[in-house]
């Protein structure tokens, strides 16, 4: 069974945005909210300064498929290969705006990193969910199409043949944080301030992982970050 | 043979639509990247036409995905040999451009005072007959010259040109001043061509100066990405500010602005002296010996550089020999360097560096960019005669149009403005500004503009120009490996816009009716005729398929096919396509000698420095303690004035506080986020200050990208507004009820006098002084007070400077 995955190369990640474009052309994604975005920090003491990027993204990790089963008709789940997606025809027949919102609210609640949000001109729930009808068709997510930098690497994981598999099977990768996240399809490179060739600064302040997961950190550098 | 994902898939799929990637052995079944788009929603299909990207200096070469007519989605060519499938940010968002709610799509024609904003729609008919009317006027009172062009970024590959030859004038003002003027003028006569074209992706060690090529040159910055993870190569910035390149390079050198050229001359002092030059390649390839060049670089001593840079010495010396030792090495740089006064000095030092170690046209290295040039449509019409005044030795800033005007010394009866915004991209903009609005120094201005830019605002007639998607061009950017990319209407053009070129051939026409002023036959050809004449005699285009070929792959020539695992374009037997170096051992450099020229015997005539050298700016002399000099700096995806109007990318950048450095702000008694008043000689700005780590503390830096007075409900973030004509395109229902942001950002150009460089007179961006100060309680974010007079004094007292120095 496939297991479709993402590794992003937080080592490559120039943090151009070019992905949280694409993706937002991809999907018609409405002004306020992202399913993906980068996270801007900058550390250290002048003149001994660098910035750190973070990509965030669902981690596909599927604590909200749990709320959506609890809380409403599981129009969350889980696809055979992994990418946890919505089912907008499960969630809306037959139903009350009230049952659905609880739902919704459900799935939102029970994100850690905030990855499930509402649609403010559908009302539907927006969460990215690895651009399903790409892979479908055999094509990788916009936001990996467009990398700049290739800091997003896509395949199936259970092709032990595969990029993504190659990498996962040395050490480089971590799961996507938080650590609590159950079932990660997300795997990143390079994070824990572990930006590998580029060794410690004098001054230097570490950044945090989870405080870039959670969104403490977002700082807005020269205008880039920050929503 | 294996099977790739996709092809597995396809067994079960029916249909496959646009473009078909042909097949390939892999070992395993990864996923495509790209070449396809797909609805989310439903099934329907979506054809693909490629195109060129027009954004950046290095241009991409995409796809435009249609879906019922209407664009979709862009995404990059994925077998583009520098595109590799991707776009940039502002590459992927150009579709909303075409439909942007605040476009003009019909000739307006001004019913108000100039700038008034009131509008009226004509016809072409109209538009091109009291134009046409105009022109006429002023030939047949010998005021050919009369006519004047106002051009940006002109990529109608000569058809402005030979517009203005064929009306008998050479009144054009490229605005290329006012970006990498000093650039070109330093490097074409260094050696013979006006961009380096550093081989990123095999380079070991990177020196960049002044530039932010993560953002600025995407296709470099995918090459950076690669050579710093697979060839472990170490990225050195110098830079005032950080920026995403010089924050993610392995150094960030702060360096006082415009004394990178001496810091690149200790440097080169240093290899020099210390027998780590390449002696050889000096002697062989360049016209100025080796053991001299050493002795006059001995003047630059790393202690000099550290006086007037800040630079430490023993990081000069360090960082140098690091360059000279670890091969291949290259540098890159840009309008940080260049753009100042005597900017064409301190390229010419900066290029010194992959000089003297050798590293030119080698894997790795620091090479000439490679073209394929097309060719002039015949038959092309006389170049004018008369010739304007060059106001220095090597160039003529267009910038200086306004003053030069106000002056009597260029008269213009009628003014094109072409691909530019002068009132908000140009120093001195109100001078401009004032210039446009009084019709009795300019009585006919005519814009060519899909927006209403600041500067279209003064227009009396506006012709609705098609966006880059609707156009039929070519274009090409410097690369290792050379290519011509198609620039095809992927739509039909929105209302009743049209293409630049079919819109002069109408004024021409109009102008010359019966043929008999000579003008018409210049303008035969229609569109595909005009793209034919440029392409068919290329050598080995037409044996390639010619223009259908170029139509149906939007590239030629196509050097191979993305690996869908490295994603590298690769050859027929799967290895990575390899470009060709040390192309100069076969033809030379483009130069008199042929050879690099360390001594530019074309200096020497004009009475310049013939060999690598360093001026302070004449402005920083005596800098005092409260005083900063003030950078601007493109942000991020931002370019020129029509991404400002794009709701994703104004999304993500739209506001431009002034950068301090913390202790500096601490010393002005600045905090983060108040209000200051910026004051330069000429007049202030009310802004807020943001605090920082992040730059040079004798710098103060505003994003230029912002502050719009005009363009569009995105640009000014007043999504409620109304639109300013009527029968325009749908409105956007995603802004006017999600544009969450309200700050959009205030324009320093207004506050930024001219400052040319002597040489050729490109723009010092920055190099203004300026004081900071808390804002004065009846300041509101946003005033702008400047004042023309001294405008005007200050340029005199530029070329005083000029002439002192």
């Amino acid at each position: 069974m496939a297991r479709m995955t993402m590794v992003m190369d937080v080592r490559r990640c120039i943090g151009c945005h070019a992905c949280t474009v694409a993706c937002k052309t991809e999907n018609d994604v409405p002004l306020g909210v992202w399913r993906t975005h980068i996270r801007t920090k900058e550390v250290g003491k002048y003149p001994y300064v660098r910035r750190h990027f973070y990509q965030w993204i669902c981690a596909q990790c599927g604590n909200c498929i749990e709320a959506s089963e609890n809380n409403g008709v599981g129009a969350v789940s889980r696809r055979p290969d992994g990418i946890v997606t919505v089912d907008y025809e499960k969630l809306t027949k037959g139903r009350t705006q009230k049952q659905i919102d609880k739902e919704i609210d459900a799935a939102i609640e029970a994100c850690p990193i905030g990855a499930f949000s509402r649609n403010p001109m559908t009302g539907m729930p927006e969460k990215c969910n690895q651009c399903a009808h790409r892979v479908d068709k055999g094509l990788v997510p916009a936001c990996v199409q467009t990398c700049l930098g290739r800091a997003r690497i896509y395949g199936d994981a259970s092709d032990p043949k595969s990029e993504v598999a190659k990498i996962l099977g040395t050490n480089a990768a971590r799961p996507a944080p938080p650590n609590d996240c159950d079932d990660p399809h997300v795997h990143y490179i390079g994070l824990d301030g572990n930006l590998v060739d580029r060794g410690a600064l004098e001054g230097q302040v570490q950044v945090k992982t989870e405080d870039f997961v959670s969104g403490k950190i977002d700082q807005v550098v020269n205008g880039l970050g920050g929503k | 043979m294996a099977l790739t994902r996709r092809e597995l898939l396809k067994l079960g799929v029916a249909s496959s639509i646009a473009i078909t990637i042909g097949p390939r052995v892999l070992r395993a079944m990864e996923l495509m990247p790209g070449g396809e788009s797909h609805n989310y929603l439903k099934i329907t299909e979506r054809i693909s036409v490629p195109y060129t990207t027009w954004e950046a200096k290095i241009r991409n070469s995409g796809l435009a995905f249609i879906e019922s007519g209407k664009i979709v989605q862009l995404s990059g060519n994925p077998n583009h040999i520098t595109t590799r499938g991707r776009l940039t940010a502002q590459e992927s968002a150009a579709y909303l451009q075409v439909y942007d709610q605040d476009r003009i799509i019909y000739p307006l024609k001004r019913i108000g005072d100039r700038g008034a904003g009131k509008w009226k729609r004509i016809s072409w008919d109209e538009a091109i007959g009291s134009i046409s009317e105009k022109i006429t006027t002023l030939i047949d009172n010998g005021r050919n010259q009369d006519i004047c062009l106002v051009t940006g970024r002109d990529s109608s590959g000569g058809a402005w040109k030979r517009f203005m030859h064929t009306l008998g004038t050479n009144s054009i003002f490229r605005q290329d001043s006012i970006g990498d003027l000093n650039k070109k003028t330093a490097m074409l006569n260094t050696w013979g061509a006006e961009i380096e074209t550093p081989d990123f992706a095999n380079s070991k060690y990177i020196i960049i100066f002044g530039s932010n090529p993560f953002d600025t040159f995407q296709p470099y910055a995918q090459q950076i990405a690669d050579g710093r993870i697979e060839k472990r190569s170490k990225l050195v910035t110098f830079d005032v500010r950080v920026s995403n390149t010089s924050g993610l390079s392995d150094e960030w050198v702060p360096v006082f602005p415009g004394t990178d050229g001496i810091v690149a001359l200790a440097m080169a002092n240093v290899i020099m002296s210390s027998g780590l030059a390449d002696t050889e390649f000096i002697n062989k390839w360049t016209n100025y010996p080796a053991d001299k060049l050493a002795n006059h670089l001995k003047q630059f001593t790393p202690e000099v550089a550290e006086k007037a840079s800040g630079v430490p010495a023993k990081d000069i010396i360090r960082i140098a020999k690091e360059f000279a030792t670890t091969k291949p090495a290259s540098i890159f740089t840009y309008r940080g360097v260049s753009a100042h006064p005597y900017g064409v000095y301190s390229e010419r030092a900066c290029m010194l560096l992959p000089i003297i170690t050798g590293n030119i046209e080698n894997k790795g290295g620091y090479c000439l960019p490679r073209y394929v040039n097309w060719l002039n449509v015949e038959p092309a019409p006389p170049v004018p005669k008369i010739k304007l005044r060059q106001v220095f030795p090597l160039g003529d800033p267009g910038y200086l149009f306004p003053f030069r005007v106000r002056d009597g010394e260029i008269k213009a009866g009628i003014l094109f403005n072409y691909m530019t915004n002068p009132v908000y991209s140009s120093p001195a903009a109100n001078m401009w500004r004032e210039t446009l609005k009084d019709s009795s120094v300019i009585p006919f201005i005519v814009d060519f503009s899909p927006f209403m830019s600041e500067t279209a605002l003064y227009a009396d007639i506006i012709l609705p120009d098609a966006h880059y998607l609707e156009r039929t061009e070519s274009d090409t950017s410097p690369s290792l490996f050379p290519w011509i990319g198609l620039r095809q209407p992927v739509v039909k053009p929105m209302g009743e816009a049209k293409e630049t070129r079919e819109a002069l051939k109408m004024i021409i026409e109009n102008v010359d009716t019966d043929g008999s002023r000579g003008m018409k036959k210049y303008w035969g050809f229609i569109a595909d005729g005009w793209m034919k004449g440029q392409l068919d005699e290329i050598p080995g285009f037409k044996k390639a398929g010619g223009y259908e070929a170029l139509k149906e792959n939007g590239v030629w020539p196509i050097y191979g096919k993305i690996d869908p695992k490295t994603k590298k374009i690769v050859d027929k037997s799967d290895n990575p396509v390899e470009a060709e170096y040390g192309i100069h051992r076969k033809k030379g450099f483009d130069t008199p000698s042929g050879k690099i020229e360390i001594y530019s015997k074309g200096f020497e005539k004009q009475g310049l420095q013939p060999l690598p050298t360093w001026k302070q700016i004449p402005l920083h002399k005596d800098i005092k303690k409260d005083e900063l000099i003030l950078v601007t700096y493109k942000a991020g995806f931002h370019i020129n004035s029509i991404t400002a109007n794009t709701k994703y990318l104004s999304e993500m950048l739209h506001s431009n506080p002034v950068h301090i450095n913390k202790e500096t702000a601490k010393e002005f008694g600045i905090e983060d986020g108040v209000l200051v008043r910026i004051i330069s000689p000429v007049g202030y700005m009310v802004t807020k200050a943001r605090t920082t780590i992040s730059i040079h503390p004798k710098v103060a830096a505003i994003s230029s990208s912002f502050g719009h007075l005009a363009y569009g409900r995105v640009a000014k973030a007043k999504p409620k507004d109304n639109t300013f004509f009527e029968d325009g395109l749908p409105h956007d229902k995603d802004i006017r009820h999600n544009l969450w942001w309200n700050d959009s950002g205030v324009n320093p150009n207004e506050i930024i006098p001219v400052i040319p460089d002597p040489i050729c007179g490109g723009q010092g961006w920055s190099d203004v002084v300026i004081t900071i100060e808390p804002a004065k309680a009846e300041d509101r974010y946003g005033d702008i007070q400047v004042d023309n007079a001294k405008h005007i004094a200050f340029y005199k007292k530029m070329l005083e400077l000029i002439h002192e120095s």
